[in-house]
This record gives structure tokens, C-alpha cells and sequence, in this order.
């Protein structure tokens, strides 16, 4: 594998690697194996070794399978990825590969190394009309391509249009490949004999419906890819109208509120950050978590209300989650009085910070702030918040409150329960 | 001072031909006989052969082109 190819592949690993075509920068006559080799990671050498056991082995009939493969395959080795017939020399190729084919069958005929003259000959009739709905199939550049805005009588007498001129050639290739297959189909049942006897009947509707097949398939092919493109292109833009309405009824409204507000910076900040938290929420997809039941959205829901009524920021990470239970919320109450305090004696200390991890059946809550501190022994008796809210609550719940703080070092709250039924 | 060029598709003509003459050669010699069917094979070999290299040749000179006018590698 080149390693054009192999960075191609790496580069499109959603994709399913790259998409099967002819390579024509590793190819050795026409890049099918190598164009094989490529988007199935096999070594196109073993798949040369291969396919020449396998044109001795059928006489001769992989050749028209080459050549079919060759006519319908895109080449992606050319400019621009361009295809056999708009590609220079891709018809020159294509015959000569053709005439090479022909050349081998004939051979294997002279050799003995040969099925039968009424099937192998009908086969290649069949294999090149369908070659040639196949490329009708992909050939690019006519869906959504406009029609020239010329009109035709204002056109210089003798000239068309590139696209005018394509489509009149595309139409005589269908017709050709549909004249081939039914041709073939006909060759067939008259060298065996089925249009003499009446019971060769079903042979008749067998090889009519094969015909058929082959001639419908590459249309039902473009169908089908057709809808496909459409469904994506449909998806696409509902994510992008999504979008658009989720960054008016968020963004632009707070955009509009900060103007409003522009005399009160506090306001503002609080403003900017609630909308930092929901835009980020949402792009993580955290979205739904937020509006959730559990532990973490409860948490993060606390965090918000704090926010809000104390105009400081407070900086949520939270990890994990787990059921909402009596330990759930006595952890989030104390994490709650924990920010208020924050917010209340350090204001103009920078954000709160807020940490929460919530896995393996236990709940760590880390409330920290950079404000003056404080010295535990000389709070008053009467304060209940820290000894109360927070000590005495989590001990109730079967957890744990450390405090770590000291004047002019700023307050660190560590909250630890366990949680989610696994006490 | 530049040496010719050699013309690939001429080249691979020329010994295509070149093969085909002999084969009708050593025909008419009676060393090997050379049926309708062998004969139908070798010249569409040989057209074949023709055909071929001259299309890649072209395309080769595209590509070429190609990167020549976008400054890339061929």
C-alpha cells in the first residue's frame, strides 16, 4: 500500500477507510487490485498471484471481471479524481484492456482451457453493457448541475454545451449497455437451444430476469446512494438550524442582557459566566445531565443557585454521577453551605472552586476559596454554618467534613460520604 | 547535451508488430501453425498493446501536467 493511500485511510478512519477504486498511482495496468488492495488492506501483490490462478482457473472469464471493474470503478489516481471517458486516455485504456481480454479468451479457447461458446461469449456481451450502466451510474457532475443560462438561440451556430453534449453521450452509453445485456441475454437462449423448446420456458424467464437485474441494478444502486445523500444533507441542516436556534435563545438574548446591564460589571460577570457554563454544558452534550435527577446535577444546579444570588463566579468540575438519595443530598446541602460561606466572606477573592467526584459508591466534594481564612477556634458558639451545615450534617449521613483553613491562606471544605447504596 | 526522448508508445508499437510479424514468420516457415483463433488472438493482443500503453502514456502526461501546473509532486 502507498503511503499516500495509507495517510488517506488514516485520515478517514470514520469513514470506513477509503472508498473502492481504481488507484492508478499503484496500479500496474488499470489499479483494480491495487484499488482492491487499498480499501481492504491486502497486499495487491497477493491479490495479483491470486487473480492470475483465477483467470487460468475460469478459463479466462476473471479478465471480463477485471475489465467490468476497470469501466465502472472511479479512478482516484487522476486530477482531480476524474473517471474513464473524461480522464485523458481512459477510453484508449479501457479498449486496450478490452482487446487484451479478448485476446486471453481467445487463447483459452485455442488452448481447450474454455467453458462453452454459448455461454462465455454471451457473458462478455452481458459483462460490457453492464460496465457501461455502471459508469452511467457513477458518473459525477450531472445531479445539481445547472443547466446552461444560455439559451439555445443565442448560442454560436455549432456548439453545445459541455453538459448538453455529456448527457446525449451518457444516453447513447445507457442505451448501448442496455442493447449489450438484452443482446446477450438473447445470444444466450438461442445457443441453448431455449427458443425452440417451449419447455426451456423458465430458462427463458431465469436468464430474462437475471437481464433484467443487470440492467435495473445500477439505477436502483443510484437510488439508493441518491436517498442516502439526501437523508444526510436533510440532517445536516437540521443540526445547523439547531444550532442557529440554540445560539439566539442563548448567546444573542445574554448578548442583549449584557448590553442592558453594561453600568453593573458584577451583574454582567455573573451574566457571562452562567452563559460560559450553559455553552459549554452544551457543547459537551452535558446538556441533559444538567436538567438530570442525579447527585452531580443537583450539585452543579446548587453551584448555579449560589452564582446567582451571591454574584461570584464559581468554577464547577464535577466527575461522575449517582442517584439523588438521603446521602445525596445531605452531601449537596453541605457543599452548598460550604459555597455560600465562600461567597459571603470572600467576594472579591476570585471564583469559588468546586470539585465533585462521584465513583466506586463514594462522593468527594472539595468547596476551596481564596479568601482571608479563618481561624476555627475563635468562631463564636452561636454560628451554626460551618459546625452545623456542614460538620454536623455530613457526620449524621455516616460522612466526614474536613476543613482546612488559616488566616489569609483561603478556605479549603472536603466533603467525603458514602453514596449510592454501597455504605 | 539532452538525450532523446524515447517514445513509449512507438517503442511498445513497434515490438507488438515486430512479434506479430514474426509469429506470422515462423507460420509460414511451418514451424509452429497458426490457426484463425491464434491468429485473432495475436492481433487483438497487439492492438491491445497499442491501445493500452498509448492511454497511459496520455495519462501520465496529464498527471504530469497536472502537477506541473499546481506545483506539486507528479
Amino acid at each position: 500500500m502507498s503511503r499516500r493511500n495509507k495517510e488517506r485511510r488514516d485520515a478517514a478512519p470514520d469513514e470506513g477507510g477509503v472508498a473502492l477504486s481504481r488507484s492508478a498511482e499503484d496500479g500496474i495496468v488499470g489499479g483494480v487490485l491495487a484499488g482492491f488492495g487499498n480499501r481492504f488492506s491486502v497486499d495487491p501483490l497477493l491479490l495479483r498471484i491470486g487473480f492470475v490462478l483465477l483467470v487460468f482457473l475460469t478459463g479466462g472469464l476473471a479478465l471480463i471481471a477485471y475489465v467490468v471493474a476497470w469501466v465502472a470503478l472511479p479512478s482516484e489516481g487522476s486530477p482531480g479524481d476524474r473517471w474513464l471517458g473524461v480522464a485523458p486516455g481512459g477510453w484508449k485504456i479501457a479498449g486496450g484492456a478490452a482487446l487484451l481480454a479478448l485476446a486471453a479468451l481467445l487463447a483459452f479457447r485455442e488452448l481447450g482451457i474454455w467453458w462453452s461458446d454459448a455461454l462465455v461469449w454471451p457473458l462478455v456481451l452481458a459483462a460490457a453493457g453492464a460496465a457501461l450502466l455502471w459508469r452511467q451510474t457513477y458518473a459525477p457532475g450531472r445531479r445539481g448541475e445547472a443547466r446552461s443560462p444560455r439559451r439555445s438561440d443565442e448560442r454560436p451556430r455549432g456548439t453545445r454545451p459541455a453538459l448538453e453534449r455529456r448527457e446525449s453521450g451518457a444516453l447513447y452509453r445507457g442505451g448501448f449497455g442496455v442493447a449489450l445485456v438484452v443482446g446477450a441475454a438473447i445470444l444466450f437462449l438461442y445457443a441453448n437451444g431455449a427458443f425452440e423448446a417451449a419447455s426451456d420456458a423458465a430458462l427463458a424467464a431465469l436468464v430474462a430476469i437475471i437481464a433484467l437485474g443487470l440492467i435495473l441494478a445500477p439505477f436502483l444502486w443510484r437510488l439508493g446512494r441518491n436517498l442516502a445523500a439526501e437523508r444526510a444533507g436533510r440532517i445536516r441542516s437540521q443540526e445547523r438550524a439547531e444550532v442557529a436556534a440554540h445560539l439566539h435563545d442563548s448567546v444573542l438574548q445574554t448578548l442583549a442582557l449584557v448590553q442592558r446591564r453594561a453600568d453593573d460589571p458584577r451583574e454582567v460577570a455573573s451574566l457571562a459566566r452562567r452563559q460560559e457554563r450553559e455553552l459549554r454544558a452544551w457543547l459537551s452534550g452535558g446538556g441533559a445531565a444538567a436538567d438530570g435527577t442525579g447527585v452531580a446535577a443537583s450539585l452543579g444546579r446548587a453551584a448555579v443557585e449560589v452564582e446567582d444570588s451571591h454574584g461570584v463566579p464559581v468554577d464547577t468540575v464535577i466527575v461522575g454521577d449517582a442517584p439523588l438519595d438521603e446521602r445525596g443530598e445531605a452531601v449537596v446541602a453541605a457543599a452548598r453551605e460550604a459555597m455560600v460561606n465562600a461567597a459571603k466572606f470572600a467576594p472579591d477573592a476570585g471564583p469559588v472552586a468546586l470539585y465533585g467526584e462521584f465513583d466506586d459508591g463514594r462522593a468527594s466534594v472539595y468547596v476551596r476559596d481564596r479568601g482571608p481564612g479563618f481561624d476555627r477556634d475563635s468562631v463564636p458558639p452561636d454560628r451554626r454554618g460551618v459546625r452545623e451545615s456542614i460538620i454536623g450534617r455530613m457526620s449524621r449521613h455516616g460522612g466526614s467534613a474536613e476543613i482546612r483553613t488559616a488566616p489569609g491562606e483561603g478556605t479549603e471544605i472536603r466533603l467525603e460520604i458514602p453514596i449510592g447504596g454501597k455504605a | 547535451m539532452r538525450g532523446r526522448q524515447i517514445d513509449t508508445v512507438s517503442l511498445a508499437a513497434g515490438l507488438a508488430i515486430g512479434a506479430l510479424g514474426a509469429l506470422l514468420m515462423l507460420d509460414q516457415a511451418d514451424t509452429i501453425d497458426l490457426g484463425f483463433g491464434w491468429l485473432g488472438a495475436a492481433t487483438a493482443a497487439v492492438l491491445g498493446v497499442v491501445l493500452l500503453v498509448s492511454g497511459l502514456e496520455e495519462a501520465r502526461k496529464a498527471r504530469l501536467q497536472s502537477a506541473t501546473d499546481t506545483g506539486g509532486e507528479p
